[in-house]
């Protein structure tokens, strides 16, 4: 179990720094953040001026070097753009990408898990089509589109829900709402799938052999079976949830750090993208380790093998 | 006309004197990275700095021709042909508590005019490449010195880029720090401030001058157009800028007003002198008359947008402004039959862009592509990372008029200082006549030899065709009923007056 854990522990260590590297790398053969910052122009005298001041002038190597020092200082350095300390930055607005992601993965679930069950135990009937033909449409539309479509009903025409910003419970509904319709669309899918497969197998022939009520095989046989996949989907559906917050912030000008990260890659703001592409590593890394530890404790197989 | 939109704004001052507690909310396209007056020389800082930040001498916001009226300097007199004193309003207390004084006004103007940092480089090459230093003579007198005697000097230091901050608040905080934290003099004073998102301001209740109309004033960042409109239709904002004239219809609702303006600014393509097929005038004239601008803003702009005929804006006024002149042409025939002079032999045109920064810009330049087509030209458009200033023929830019003056739209771009002569250099005017022209239209301090020397530069520009005048693009505000305001004309595009005297609020707001 120890040597597990430790193993996968030492491939995530392993992985951040490869993306660091990756990401020091293909940040800086992606030009100069200054012909950016300044779209009406800038002398060439005035460019090498700035690379020169932070630093943009120096060997590849050499700026590696540094960079990493100052990493293992705890110094991630400042936006090239508004000089704010970048973990300042992260620390500032990651609670609302948090709190809008997380709301967003509960309501998946809470709708998902039950419109994929109801859909495989009743398969056949109208209701459990039509609320797959949602989870397919809902996964095929962008969340940009659901966004602008969802404003556009409830704040523009109906004029029920604001559409900017998170100062109250209300600001809150439409971006996790756009947040979470692929999500439900992708859980119930897969759940549907799940519960299909398992239906089909011996042991819930023997389930209903041996007198059990198609609720108790539904919920002891089936549903339980379903649900160990669904923790791989769940994971990836976390790391998903990450990329659907960049645009959802844009869309409805939401204070957390998607914003943050799509000024950073047009800007080409390199500490602000070094540190945000190694902290969204990092929570993806976390949680592929947190699905492992989910699977020695649901399943007892891995730990026997683990 | 001028005199009742004058009469007008004489109205709305007095009413909006009456002013009480009143908050606004606007929606903004674009927001602002930092708040320092000598960094942040862009479009997306203009409304929000106008606020918060006085100049040693102020312009009349809607004087046209350009007037003046004492900032935070009171008098102000030439004392030697390139040496100018100016006497500080006593008692000015600045948003940190301390009172400023000559040497904050030495701090902020000489970090940028002595040129110790690349940050103040755009404002220094824009505006203020002519200044020398600022010499502290007592706490209440600086003399600022110009290199060359300066006819612009008032229309300069009154540029929101001359704005004045506290030199303790620097010292204490350090540039990073106390860029992030506003301290300036004006009405307003920054409570929050979060990069690019949002900045809270509050009226300053120990303001120099007369007290501010807002008790409150929310700039938010909302970058789609849905949610700007839908913000104000919904009641989450007052006012909402930037709205392209393609979503007028849905700014119509109940409780909201719309205002268009067309910008004093040029949408520009720079047709590079130092590549070829370009390197040619003969080819780069044809470009020029091969290009329908009228069919543009018809098409693109709804037909809001203005068609330039020179580059001019009627914001100069008198002396300045030239009735009547017409340079800029759509003659494809004749286009044609330079290409043919010049010996073009449909070698293509490279236009590089470098991503969709100007409105409509993607769609105006499919449409040149067919334009030139007809003339045989064959126009190469290319969506790049970076510019490649040694191949491409053609890129997009904006020439917006930062102060109404000849100059103001065309020292502050296409100067030897500017990053155009320096790329390149894509433009290098080679007439035996262009510097010394260009100098006295620069530099003569009679009105009268600026002017004529600027009507012949306009002449030159037409030989040497180093760009082409696109349109004048046109937006609309959206805002609430009961709250109305005029465009200040004397200041750059896009400052918001919200001053007091500048905005009416209705009993209905």
């Amino acid at each position: 179990m120890f040597h597990f854990m430790s193993i996968r522990l030492t491939r995530a260590l392993v992985t951040m720094f490869l993306v660091l590297v990756i990401a020091f790398v293909t940040l800086r053969l992606s030009g100069t953040p200054f012909e950016v910052m300044y779209p009406e122009g800038i002398t060439a005298e005035h460019l090498e001026a700035l690379e020169a001041k932070y630093g943009l002038d120096r060997p590849w190597p050499e700026q590696f070097v540094s960079y990493l020092g100052n990493v293992a200082e705890g110094n991630f350095g400042r936006s090239l753009y508004t000089s704010e300390h970048v973990w300042k930055m992260f620390a500032n607005r990651m609670p609302y990408t948090i709190i809008v992601g997380g709301l967003a993965l509960l309501l998946a679930i809470a709708v998902g898990i039950p419109l994929g069950a109801f859909s495989a135990l009743y398969r056949s009937s109208p209701a459990s089509r039509a609320g797959m033909g949602f989870a397919f449409l809902g996964y095929a539309v962008p969340h940009f589109v659901i966004g602008i479509a969802l404003i556009l009903f409830f704040g523009y025409y109906l004029r029920v829900l604001p559409t900017t910003g998170l100062e109250t419970p209300r600001h809150y509904i439409l971006p996790v709402v756009t947040l979470a319709i692929p999500i439900i669309a992708a859980i119930a899918r897969f759940m549907r799938a799940a519960m299909l497969d398992a239906i089909g197998h011996a042991y819930v022939n023997t389930a209903v052999s041996k007198g059990l009520t198609d609720g108790q095989v539904a919920r002891g046989h089936i549903l339980r079976n379903a649900m160990i996949p669904l923790i791989t989907v769940l994971g990836l559906e976390i790391a998903g949830l990450l990329n659907g917050t960049i645009f959802v912030e844009a869309v409805f000008s939401l204070p957390g750090v998607g914003r943050v990260l799509v000024d950073a890659v047009e800007g080409r703001d390199f500490p602000v993208l070094q540190f945000g592409l190694i902290a969204y590593a990092g929570i993806v890394v976390m949680v592929n380790l947190l699905i492992d530890f989910c699977y020695i404790a649901a399943d007892p197989r891995i730990r026997v093998e683990a | 006309m001028r005199k009742l939109l004058l009469s007008t704004a004489m109205l709305a001052l007095v009413m909006s004197a009456n002013a009480g507690a009143q908050e606004l909310r606007v929606g903004l396209s674009t927001h602002i990275t930092n708040m320092d007056p000598q960094d942040q020389t862009g479009n997306n800082g203009a409304p929000m700095l106008y606020q918060i930040y006085d100049t040693l001498i102020e312009r009349d916001s809607f004087s046209n021709p350009l007037t003046f009226k004492p900032g935070l300097a009171t008098e102000w007199k030439l004392v030697e042909p390139t040496v100018w004193e100016l006497k500080l309003r006593e008692n000015v207390k600045m948003h940190d508590g301390t009172t400023m004084d000559a040497d904050d006004v030495a701090f902020s103007l000489n970090r940028m005019i002595l040129e110790k940092d690349p940050e103040f480089a755009a404002a220094w090459g824009r505006w203020f490449y002519n200044f020398e230093k600022v010499e502290v003579m007592d706490p209440l007198t600086v003399r600022i010195h110009t290199l060359r005697a300066e006819p612009n000097f008032e229309t300069l230091i009154s540029a929101r880029s001359a704005g004045i901050t506290s030199k303790e608040h620097y010292e204490k905080l350090g540039f990073e720090d106390a860029a992030l934290s506003p301290v300036g003099t004006g009405p307003y004073k920054v409570t929050e401030f979060v990069p690019r998102d949002l900045a809270v301001m509050e009226r300053y209740d120990d303001y120099w001058g007369e007290k501010a109309p807002f008790e409150k004033i929310e700039f938010k960042h909302v970058e789609e157009v849905a949610s700007r409109v839908t913000g104000l239709v919904n009641g989450e904002f007052d006012l909402v800028t930037n709205i392209p004239p393609d979503q007028e219809s849905a700014v119509q609702a109940d409780g909201i007003n719309t205002m268009g303006v067309t910008w004093p600014m040029f949408h520009v393509w720079i047709i590079a002198q130092n590549t070829p097929p370009t390197d040619n005038p003969l080819v780069r004239k044809a470009l020029r008359l091969c290009t329908d601008r009228q069919a543009m803003v018809d098409g693109l702009w709804g037909g809001k947008a203005h068609v330039p005929l020179a580059h001019q804006f009627e914001e100069y006024g008198a002396p300045y402004f030239i009735e009547g002149l017409k340079l800029i042409k759509f003659d494809p025939e004749e286009g044609k039959r330079l290409l043919a002079e010049a010996g073009y032999n449909g070698e293509p045109v490279l236009a590089q862009f470098p991503r969709s920064y100007y409105l409509y810009g993607d769609l105006a330049a499919q449409v040149i592509q067919q334009q030139w087509a007809e003339c045989g030209v064959k126009l190469e458009l290319q969506e790049v990372d970076e510019i490649d200033y040694e191949r491409m023929n053609v890129r997009a830019w904006s020439n917006p008029m930062y102060y109404p003056d000849p100059m103001g739209a065309m020292d502050t771009h296409w100067s030897d200082k500017s990053w155009v002569s320096s790329r390149g250099p894509l433009w290098s005017p080679s007439h035996p006549e262009w510097k010394t022209t260009y100098e006295e239209a620069r530099y003569s301090t009679d009105p009268e030899v600026r002017k004529d020397a600027y009507r012949k530069l306009l002449d030159l520009a037409e030989i040497e065709s180093g760009w082409i005048l696109l349109y004048e693009p046109h937006e609309l505000y959206g805002m609430r009923d009961g709250l109305s305001f005029e465009i200040p004309v004397a200041q750059r595009p896009y400052v918001l007056p919200l001053r007091a005297g500048e905005v009416t609020i209705g009993e209905n707001y």
